[in-house]
């Protein structure tokens, strides 16, 4: 199917539980707008960047538009899109300025793809990466099996019927990190140094515990909270890709994560092997994406149990070094039949 | 199925790391009068069990526990729809209690569910081995396995090593019940079971590291197929090399990589692993040859504490084709002596075999803290000197022999006074000027000695030399015989004809020569459309080379070419018509580095 | 068996931003320089039951002791006895023989099979690693047959690691302080490691994407610029000689990951052979460890008359290109194909061919100095069918055998 799509790069403003609030450069989705609605997008960049789904066989055509960064109307940054880990791609259509162009302030470019392996993907920007990846530009990717099929069980799957890859519900658990220092500097026209990188402030899906759990309050610049919801017995893929800078283990105490894919490649050896296996711990490195699921696990009278959900990092659930926050985010297991079946990933 | 019940007490207490240093740290106790230890009590269990552990907290917050990998939903405490304990706490002076069956065999922690980032950090973890229902039956497949008969992980040794990292920042903020800043966590001392190298070769429950129960020695027979578990209770990844050894993970976070005779073998072979938080691998070897084998930490940037080499997360291996005879026999007969420009030497009769080292202990008359003053790592030994004395106390000394079955009883106790000895030389300073040579001053006088020994380390080199004698009258002494750009650690030491005298203070230097000068009046004296013929002055002595970049319009500096130092010009021929070029040079000497660049020159050529 | 002559020495290397570092290295010529990463030590095992044993005398010109460890290597003898861990007084100087200031030692050293290993320095790793003292080995199966294309693999024929390049990729990462530490004699604290510079084979960029060799950079022997033909199989070569993790992403595909620390993902049992291996677009290479991976890139296969892109370029001039003053790019779409770039750009582009970047995620791997380019970007460059020599990328079969 030919899929249009287009996304904006601006900035914008996000905040942290601890009243901080932190400038950012971002995507925001312009699919669909009209021409003389675009400027109502710039500055309102959102982090997490917004997700992408599509389906095997897609024909995908990305347009990103450049809508500047109306906080600092001095800078003319260009950005790109990389389609990371796409294969075959070719370098008009990979975003690496050092090899084929960036799109600078006003311009549009189209990337083109045709997905063909199912699975969990990431992008972001690759002009400056370091820079443009911290101060917000990435964003998780889902490629659906072509045989995909939301209303039915056996084929509502990661990687197709028949690879054991069915679930029910279905989560990002994006991680990212933010240097606060490096933003305000950003922020105030300044240059950072990339060795002196510390983030005071780490997230899942754009935001810091406790504001991962809150599924009421409006976000304008982080719309996606990262509570994960299942009715006991229901399988629970989760999504994770990481694209902070550092390496992260996620761990849900009381659950056991069943790893069916790394890389958006489902674990099988050359010859058909299955080499999905069981893991506590989620050990995810940057630019790395793993789908694990796992079970909602029966708690009876405690309905809706809640089970932590965080990096066993411990040094990195804290807001700014202050109360507890950071990469943490919760597991709500109900009893049978409460939650509605999901509308779409993360819902 | 059976029953486990274990107690915990949450206490304060204090550790103990190699060169003296101490940290308040929290711990669980198996009774109610025990030492709180690092890392709690290991926790044995077999499949199928019912596990109760009983949490009494004897600190001054509220603390709970987890069990990560066990099917045990926790029952997290929100304030303010806000996390409080992820698990329910046990209030200061308070008792509660958490019950779970051990669903699979494996190695896992248990650890703090309550601010872990704080909790876990001070101390507050363990780890739970739970085995296969007939590990210990003769006559059962699972007998001597880790994860049941048909997983391939039969072992003839079983060795639990927990990984860990303290930040003594946080330490001393928790203690004092402040709050630390996580973001600034660095830690400085990387330990194994609790402990950094070298206390990490001395045996179980050795005597002063009361808190600290558990060594990670290891000896073993060539060809016994050694399990090693080795698990992450830290907040941090570490990587961990066996070298000299390859090993085959079997299981990771307790799950076996070949699950039973049926599925597919997906263990593999290692020899270096990334551990991460949390984490757990099983690994299974052998070793072939007699000899030792070192197990220690890939991050050579945190080597332990003082981040000096050897320490922090490390442990070694022994294979010898003879199993341990048992706990080796004292030492005996221990008597000290104060030694000329030593200190005081130790002598004793070894009446042991199969000691792979002694400990030496020293407790000074009136303090209670005994000292694990030193480790000597190999057998036979029969003297020490220790030269850390000083003047005007009163030492006792005792000794064991240890090997990895246990540490011998002690020694006799030997005591010595140094009360006697003059004092000493003090206030040492030494101040370097340009021109190798090191000046010393101190303070002090030694009418009834014979004089003043200079004493000198160099770098990184262990000891220190004697490197000249003065007068007693003397308080000053230029060291000529030094190399520019060494670090050298002085101390003067009062001599006397009945034995030593303490040392003054330390003091470090660095010898330095002039800094190089910068190549001077860097001009071009012929330029045509071929070639740039460039001149400087310098008044370098030394076997110095002068190093030429040349930059083409606005592109970088390239260096063009390096001429000997006798050579201050140099001609350019690879320059074009009507060509902008820019030059600069600099000097190079090996002792001293490079110099400032000379200023830079325009050059256009016709 | 083959013999290698090191010598443990110092030396200098450049930086992008102007600077020189000094390091200690080995080198494999008397009287050379100190190389960063040392000399890439490449041998052939023996057939089935004969060991191999290779010998390395490394003398050592440096001031203090310098030893080698071999880690995933099997029995290492000096003097014929098993070699042990060396004390001075009471403390662990070196984790194995060393040789003093000035002498030489010998280390006969057993193989356990072919793979990518890695040797370095086992006296005061924690600083003599840092300075350089490390290197790469690499051990050839036996039935190994250069250009051939059953023959020329990683871990032996019927293994499923046949390529038809390889690269050799040593990561490490360089704290310019310390260095000067130890060049000045200074105090060395590496708890306050903070590397500036992240480097692939002892370069950082540009450095990584010049070939073998290069003039400018002496004291850096191998080049990190992956040159590959669509359809070939490169084998890289991984190997983690720093202190930290580095995720590296190639991008244009996906990679095999067949190996780790030198041994094959593969298990052999009655039922037959288990293969282990998985792909990644970001593969994880922790410290001392090493990854053996393989590359392909087919590509989509667009030409401009029979199979053209299916999107309409906007005018070149008007976008942003050479970010950093310097482009990779043909200004085409298409491979093979030079298009046309404003005249302004200076393009390194040879003859249309593909840049894919392969680069660090982690933690400013692709900054130095603390600006992007810098640190680990290195490139994979994607030739025309038929426009490589067959033996470019090939290193040696044996590296130092008469
Ligand atoms: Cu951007
Ligand atoms: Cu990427």
């Amino acid at each position: 199917m030919k899929v249009k799509l287009r996304l904006g790069a601006t900035d914008g403003w996000v905040g942290t539980p601890d009243g901080g609030s932190h400038y950012i450069w971002g995507f925001v989705d312009l699919t669909g707008v009209p021409e003389n609605k675009l400027s109502g997008f710039r500055g309102k960049a959102q982090l997490m960047a917004p997700p992408i789904v599509l389906k095997v066989e897609d024909e995908v055509y990305l347009t990103l538009t450049n809508l500047g960064t109306p906080d600092r109307k001095g800078l003319k940054e260009p950005h790109t899109i990389h389609l990371h880990g796409f294969p075959n791609q070719i370098p008009v259509y990979d975003g690496v300025p050092e090899a084929s162009m960036a799109v600078p302030v006003t311009r549009d470019l189209v990337y083109y793809y045709k997905p063909l392996d199912p699975g969990t993907y990431l992008y972001h920007c690759h002009h400056k990466p370091a820079e443009h990846i911290q101060m917000g530009m990435a964003g998780p990717l889902i490629v659906r099996p072509r045989d995909f099929d939301p209303t039915d069980i056996e084929y509502k799957t990661a990687y197709g019927h028949g690879t054991g890859t069915e679930f029910d519900r279905e989560y990002f658990i994006f991680l990212s990190e933010l240097d606060g220092t490096i933003h305000n500097l950003v922020a105030k026209a300044q240059e950072p140094d990339w060795t002196n990188y510390k983030p005071t402030h780490w997230l899942i899906n754009g935001r810091s515990y406790p504001d991962t759990v809150n599924t009421t309050d409006r976000f304008p610049g982080q719309p996606w909270p990262a509570a994960v919801g299942a009715n006991v017995g229901e399988r629970v893929l989760l999504r994770f890709v990481n694209l902070g800078f550092q390496q992260h283990a996620i761990s849900i105490p009381g659950v056991d994560f069943r790893v069916v894919a790394v890389d958006a490649v489902r674990l099988q050896g050359l010859n058909g092997e299955d080499l999905s296996y069981f893991k506590n711990i989620i050990y995810i490195a940057p630019g790395q994406s793993m789908d694990a699921i796992f079970t909602a696990p029966e708690a009876p009278d405690l309905y809706p149990a809640t089970l932590p959900l965080f990096n066993r990092n411990y040094n990195k659930n804290t807001l700014a070094g202050g109360e507890m926050g950071g990469m943490i985010s919760e597991v709500r297991v109900y009893a049978p039949g409460t939650l509605p079946p999901q509308a779409a990933p993360s819902l | 199925m059976g029953a486990v019940i274990q107690n915990l007490w949450a206490k304060k207490g204090r550790i103990k790391f190699p060169g003296g240093a101490a940290l308040p740290f929290w711990g669980f106790a198996s009774s109610a009068n025990g030492k709180p230890q690092i890392p709690g009590p290991l926790i044995k269990a077999r499949a199928g069990d019912l596990v109760t552990i009983n949490l009494y907290n004897h600190l001054k917050k509220n603390i709970s526990l987890l069990f990560p990998g066990q099917q045990f939903i926790p029952r997290p405490v929100k304030e303010n729809g806000v996390f409080v304990s992820y698990n329910t706490p046990a209030a200061p002076g308070d008792c509660t209690s958490y019950s779970f069956t051990a669903a699979r065999p494996g190695v896992f922690l248990y650890e703090s569910g309550t601010s872990p980032e704080e909790q876990v950090s001070m101390g507050l973890y363990g780890a739970l081995v739970i085995y296969p229902r007939g590990y210990d039956d003769l006559l059962s497949p699972d007998y001597h396995t880790a994860y049941c008969g048909n997983t391939g992980t039969g072992f003839d040794v079983e060795k639990v090593l927990i990984l860990g990292e303290l930040d003594s920042r946080l330490n001393m903020a928790a203690d004092t019940g402040s709050r630390f800043n996580m973001p600034d966590y660095n830690p400085d001392h990387l330990v194994i079971n609790g402990r950094s190298y070298p206390h990490t070769l001395l045996p179980d429950n050795y005597g002063l590291l009361s808190s600290q129960p558990v060594g990670s020695g290891l000896g073993i027979i060539p060809g016994q197929r050694v399990l090693l578990r080795i698990i992450n209770a830290g907040l941090q990844n570490h990587t961990f090399r066996l070298l000299g050894i390859t090993a085959r993970v079997v299981a990771v976070d307790g799950w076996p990589l070949k699950a039973d005779e049926n599925s597919l073998n997906a263990t593999y072979l290692k020899n270096t692993i990334t551990v991460a938080p949390g984490e757990s691998y099983d690994l299974i070897f052998t070793v072939n040859g007699q000899g030792q084998y070192f197990l220690h930490h890939r991050d050579f940037n945190h080597p332990g504490k003082g981040n000096r080499f050897p320490g922090g997360m490390a442990t070694r291996l022994t294979a010898t084709l003879f199993e341990s005879a048992g706990v080796p026999a004292a030492p005996l007969d221990l008597s000290c002596a104060l030694i000329n420009r030593k200190g005081v030497k130790l002598s004793w009769k070894n009446s042991s075999t199969g000691e792979e080292g002694f400990v030496i202990e020293r407790k000074i008359t009136g303090e209670d803290n005994i000292e694990l003053l030193a480790i000597l790592d190999n057998p036979g030994r029969q003297e020490y000197t220790d030269s850390t004395v000083l003047p005007g106390i009163s030492y006792s000394y005792r000794i064991c022999a240890y090997n990895s079955a246990g540490a011998s009883k002690h020694s006799n106790i030997c005591r010595i006074d140094t009360n006697n000895i003059e004092q000493g030389p003090e206030k040492l300073t030494c101040t370097t000027m340009y021109g190798k040579r090191a000046d010393l001053a101190w303070s002090g006088s030694n009418a009834r000695g014979s004089g003043y020994a200079i004493e000198r380390r160099a770098d990184n080199s262990e000891d220190f030399q004697t490197i000249a004698e003065v007068g007693p009258n003397t308080t000053f002494y230029r060291d000529l015989s030094v190399v520019n750009n060494t670090i050298y650690t002085y101390r003067v030491k009062a001599v006397f004809p009945a034995g030593a005298a303490c040392h003054s203070n330390e003091c470090v230097t660095v010898p330095k020569a002039a800094p190089l000068s910068a190549p001077d009046q860097l001009r071009s004296v012929y330029v045509t459309d071929k070639s740039v013929f460039l001149v400087w002055d310098h008044d370098s002595s030394d076997e110095n080379k002068f190093h030429i970049e040349r930059k083409t319009g606005a592109g970088p500096y390239i260096e063009i070419d390096v001429v000997a130092n006798s050579q201050t010009w140099y001609t350019d021929k690879d320059v074009q018509k009507n060509g902008t070029y820019y030059y600069r040079v600099r000097t190079h000497s090996k002792s001293e580095g490079f110099s400032d660049y000379s200023y830079e020159l325009l050059v256009n050529t016709p | 068996m083959p013999t290698v002559n090191l010598w443990a020495t110092d030396g200098y290397v450049g930086t992008p931003d102007g600077k020189n570092v000094y390091i200690w290295g080995f080198t494999d010529k008397e009287g050379g320089a100190a190389q960063l990463p040392g000399p890439a030590i490449i041998v052939k095992q023996q057939p089935y039951l004969i060991p191999t044993v290779v010998t390395v005398n490394l003398t050592n010109k440096l001031a203090e002791p310098v030893s080698l460890v071999f880690p995933g290597q099997g029995e290492v003898r000096v003097n014929g006895q098993p070699a042990q861990p060396q004390y001075q007084g009471d403390k662990l100087v070196s984790f194995i023989n060393h040789a003093l200031p000035g002498e030489t030692i010998t280390y006969q050293v057993t193989l356990t099979g072919p793979g990518t290993f890695l040797y370095e320095s086992g006296t005061y790793p924690h600083r003599q690693v840092q300075m350089g003292l490390h290197g790469a080995m690499i051990v050839r199966p036996p039935d190994y047959l250069g250009l051939h294309p059953e023959k020329q693999t990683a871990y032996g024929r019927n293994t499923g690691t046949e390529f038809d390049r390889e690269y050799l990729l040593v990561l490490g990462e360089i704290d310019p302080g310390l260095h000067q530490s130890v060049e000045h004699g200074l105090p060395y604290d590496t708890g306050e490691f903070n590397p500036r510079y992240r480097t692939i084979n002892g370069k950082c960029w540009n450095g990584t994407v010049s070939g073998d060799g290069d003039g400018h950079l002496p004291a850096r022997p191998y080049g990190s610029m992956i040159m590959m033909e669509p359809g070939e199989k490169v084998l890289l070569r991984c190997a983690g000689a720093g202190f930290e993790s580095h995720p590296l992403h190639p991008h244009g595909n996906h990679a095999r990951v067949v190996g780790l620390d030198g041994k094959l993902l593969q298990n052999c049992g009655i039922s037959g052979t288990t293969d282990l291996s998985f792909k990644r677009f970001t593969i994880l290479t922790g410290p001392g460890q090493t990854c053996d991976l393989i590359y392909t890139w087919t590509g989509p296969g667009y030409e401009p008359d029979t199979n053209p892109i299916p999107t309409r370029l906007p005018q070149i001039r008007k976008m942003a290109l050479a970010p950093t003053g310097l482009t990779m790019w043909s200004g085409s779409p298409y491979l093979g194909v030079k298009g046309e770039l404003p005249g302004e750009i200076e393009s390194c582009n040879q003859i249309g061919e593909y840049h894919f970047m392969l680069n660090s995620h982690g933690v400013p791997g692709i900054t130095g100095q603390g600006a992007f380019p810098g640190g680990m970007p290195a490139m994979i460059a994607v030739y025309p069918a038929g426009t490589l020599e067959p033996h470019h990328g090939m290193l040696p079969t044996e590296s130092h055998t008469p």
